[in-house]
């Protein structure tokens, strides 16, 4: 199995990375401070587990989702940026979509860990430390997984910005701002144009009700399409440009 | 004969040809004019009398989310070609790990002070553009300058000490993120506990507070006075971390 | 002569682990010093520690006649080159513009560019970016680096890797012709001892941070004692007789050697075989190799 092997040989370049521990820790900023936050101010929030959730993701999906998967995007490609790795990553026998996607996949997992550890910290937080009744609404755990889906979308602009642009930096800085846009479209009703806009759709977090109600289906069209777009414009960029390491 | 230090300076002015640096702080400068753009042209015709007052009290929020990943980026595209290129081991055999340290804060910087006079003929650009009615203080605009541009040159010393300590520049850009999250957060919380997080200072002095009226819905913006003497305490514990940060990067060997 | 580098009993540990230990090198001006050991035996680091890059546990340095602190050594440095492991570079600029930045720390004017691209043989390639070098030309660059502004002292570490055979050559003539070009002392480390065969006046030799050998090319070449070859009709009954007979001899790898080449002896050991009927078929000069020399003076095999 080809791609298997890629994505097993991508999984291996991670070992001993910072990038787990990156995946662990930022997540609890949110956790930790949205918490707090709504513990001071139980009076004004008054909708339980939606608040908590508002509280918990506001600034997580809306500023810092994207800029956590460009981190992890950058981190991957600087591998091969540096000390010719390049040449080795090209040269594998295995078919170029195979090892792009063996990238994808491995962002993907991280970034599904994340999600997973955002959900099991805001069930924790709701649970022992606020306290809230009953179990969480079956609509948050919803939520929270159409917000990992859009990240497909992130995930495949981000690779191929990373992979185009040799600067650990610079792409990270891109996302940052391509998410404050993403809330300013949203806000306009834009949002299912600008993949920077999807998460913070998918994930819900400004408001209460569910933003898309009745319009999933063209969320999930808009994360296809951009994945899609974003896929096929990398591919293309491995096949036709010559190798440079 | 040109002295040594200026030397040192103009050698980073050397390295940075072909890195289009300058281009970071206009983007993220570009991008804040279209935002106060866009919120200054959706704003009620009462807000826009008070419209310096709105700026300077949203601004500081707009810095907090965007400033500590400017200087995160730009402390990593400077440091960054002394990891890639393995050249600090050359560097210091003709100057002071120390000095080279100032050399490239200073370079750094500059690109701060670049944002942050854009920023200001935004406030000005703006001003005009939408026709504020209220007088600008320049007073109010000095110190708004001034606490953007000291907050942004600790951040970019913190960053800049990573960035020469970590080889995969993972850490500083992971350090850039969570500084700018626990600044937005440090914003809504209780102002001691706030004060404890040195990426949510942009919002410490404000020029502008808000009153909110609960019935009419209306923002009402006033004028704060500067707390100066807070200022300048806190312009001594940049000194300080600053100066922490110099000798964590020059113990570092070679 | 008198010596350019001194340093007396220089210690570097990391932990409890000394990496260079109670060095006394004494490098004499205008010679072309050898810095020889295996891998990993702590030449880099102690390059490091002459150039200040690396903080001595104890010992003290001694550069151009002026002991070296943390006050002084950038004005000594500013009189000496340094290639230090792998070349320094930076990717996005050319080999130009690379060097354009140390003239403004070295503080050399930018002619001198042209001198040093000459030398090196890189006037062709000065526009390209480095990151696009090979890496015998960043290599080099890095050489070219070094001999910016004409010190007096230069460092070289391991200066002929990742180059060809060609180029290697090309190096090695170079490095010779410094002293007598330019007065330079040179001091360039290698992990192979033919190559300083060609190159060094006088040669060190570390191994596992101990210095176990200092001196000239020569006083190294009077260690590698000359042996005879012996030739008989039967190795193992003239060794007998030899033995009996008080000389010394001995058989390696099938072959019988005399361990001394002196003539008296020589005369005694054929006279002694041919008395009692052995045939002396050949007699011939051997020299030990340097890989021998380093095994005698070690005692342990080391592959270098």
């Amino acid at each position: 199995m080809m791609l298997s092997r890629c994505i097993k040989s991508e999984n291996q370049k991670l070992r001993h990375s910072l990038i787990f521990p990156a995946c662990i820790i930022i997540p609890v900023i949110p956790a930790v401070m949205g918490t707090f936050n709504y513990l001071q101010n139980t009076g004004i929030l008054t909708h339980q587990w939606y608040s908590l959730w508002t509280q918990h993701t506001l600034f997580y999906a809306s500023f810092f989702y994207a800029p956590l998967i460009a981190l992890y995007c950058s981190y991957l490609w600087r591998l091969e940026h540096r000390n010719h790795n390049w040449n080795v990553f090209m040269t594998a026998p295995v078919s170029i979509p195979c090892l792009y996607f063996g990238k994808l996949a491995v962002i993907f997992r991280v970034t599904l860990m994340t999600q997973l550890w955002v959900g099991i910290l805001y069930l924790f937080c709701g649970k022992v430390i606020v306290g809230l009744p009953d179990f969480c609404p079956a609509n948050i755990l919803f939520w929270l997984l159409r917000g990992t889906l859009a990240a497909a979308a992130i995930g495949a602009i981000q690779l191929l910005l990373s992979m185009v642009i040799r600067s650990f930096s610079v792409p990270i800085g891109i996302a940052l701002i391509g998410s404050v846009l993403g809330m300013l479209l949203s806000n306009k009703g834009f949002g299912l144009f600008w993949p920077y806009s999807l998460m913070l759709m998918g994930m819900n977090s400004n408001k209460t009700e569910d933003a898309l109600s009745g319009n999933v289906l063209s969320f999930l069209l808009s994360t296809l399409v951009f994945f899609l777009i974003f896929y096929w414009l990398a591919i293309h960029f491995l096949k036709t440009r010559d190798v440079h390491a | 004969m040109k002295s040594l230090f200026i030397r040192q300076l103009y050698a980073e002015r050397q390295k940075g040809r072909k890195k289009h640096l300058s281009l970071l702080p206009l983007c993220f400068l570009l991008f804040q004019v279209l935002w106060a753009l866009w919120q200054l042209t959706h704003a009620a015709p009462e807000e826009l009398e008070t419209g310096y007052l709105l700026l300077f009290h949203h601004l500081p929020l707009m810095n907090t989310i965007l400033l500590p990943m400017l200087a995160a980026v730009i402390a990593s595209r400077l440091c960054d070609m002394e990891i890639k290129g393995d050249t600090l081991k050359l560097l210091y055999t003709m100057q002071k790990p120390a000095q080279l340290f100032h050399c490239k804060f200073l370079m750094g910087l500059k690109y701060l002070f670049y944002f942050t006079m854009g920023q200001g003929l935004l406030i000005l650009g703006a001003g005009k553009i939408c026709r504020f009615t209220d007088p600008l203080k320049w007073t109010m605009l000095a110190e708004h300058m001034a606490v953007t541009f000291t907050v942004s040159a600790v951040l970019l010393a913190i960053q800049q000490t990573l960035s020469l300590l970590s080889a995969s520049q993972l850490l500083p850009l992971a350090a850039g993120l969570v500084g700018c999250f626990l600044g937005l957060f440090s914003l809504f919380f209780p102002t001691p506990i706030a004060r404890l997080f040195i990426w949510g200072y942009y919002a410490a002095f404000p020029a502008a507070s808000t009153d909110w009226e609960r019935d009419s819905k209306i923002v009402r913006y006033f004028e704060v006075p500067f707390p100066m003497t807070g200022f300048l305490l806190f312009l001594g514990t940049v000194f300080i971390i600053y100066l922490l940060c110099k000798t964590l990067t020059v113990r570092k060997e070679v | 002569m008198k010596p350019v580098i001194t340093t007396e009993a220089l210690t570097k540990q990391y932990g409890s682990k000394a990496v260079v230990n109670c060095l006394d090198l004494s490098v004499p001006a205008g010679s072309i010093y050898g810095f020889l050991g295996p891998n990993g035996a702590g030449k880099s680091t102690t390059i490091k520690l002459l150039l200040g890059l690396v903080k001595p546990n104890s010992g003290s340095i001694k550069l151009l006649g002026r002991e070296i602190n943390e006050k002084n050594r950038l004005s000594i440095l500013s009189q000496t080159g340094s290639l230090i492991e792998s070349p320094a570079y930076y990717g996005h600029l050319s080999g130009f513009e690379n060097l354009q930045i140390i003239c403004t720390l070295k503080n050399v004017p930018e002619t001198e560019i042209y001198r040093v691209l000459k030398i090196v043989r890189m006037e062709g390639q000065k526009d390209k970016k480095v990151r696009e070098y090979s890496l015998g030309m960043k290599q080099r660059l890095g050489l070219a680096a070094a001999l910016l502004g004409n010190p007096g002292l230069l460092l070289l570490d391991e200066p002929t890797n990742g180059l060809d055979p060609a180029g290697i050559q090309e190096i090695r003539e170079l490095i010779c012709s410094l002293p007598n070009r330019y007065g330079m002392t040179v001091l360039v480390s290698s992990h192979l001892l033919s190559e300083m065969d060609q190159m060094a006046t006088h040669v060190g030799i570390i191994d596992k941070g101990q210095l176990i050998f200092q001196d000239s090319l020569a006083v190294l070449h009077e260690h590698s004692r000359l042996q005879l070859l012996l030739k008989t009709d039967n190795d193992d009954r003239a060794l007998q007789i030899l033995k009996r007979s008080e000389i010394s001899a001995e058989q390696k790898g099938g072959k019988l050697y005399l361990r001394s080449a002196e003539d008296s002896l020589v005369i005694k050991a054929v006279s002694v075989l041919a008395a009692s009927g052995v045939g002396v078929l050949r007699l011939s000069e051997q020299q030990m190799s340097l890989e021998d020399i380093f095994l005698h003076l070690t005692g342990r095999q080391v592959s270098l």
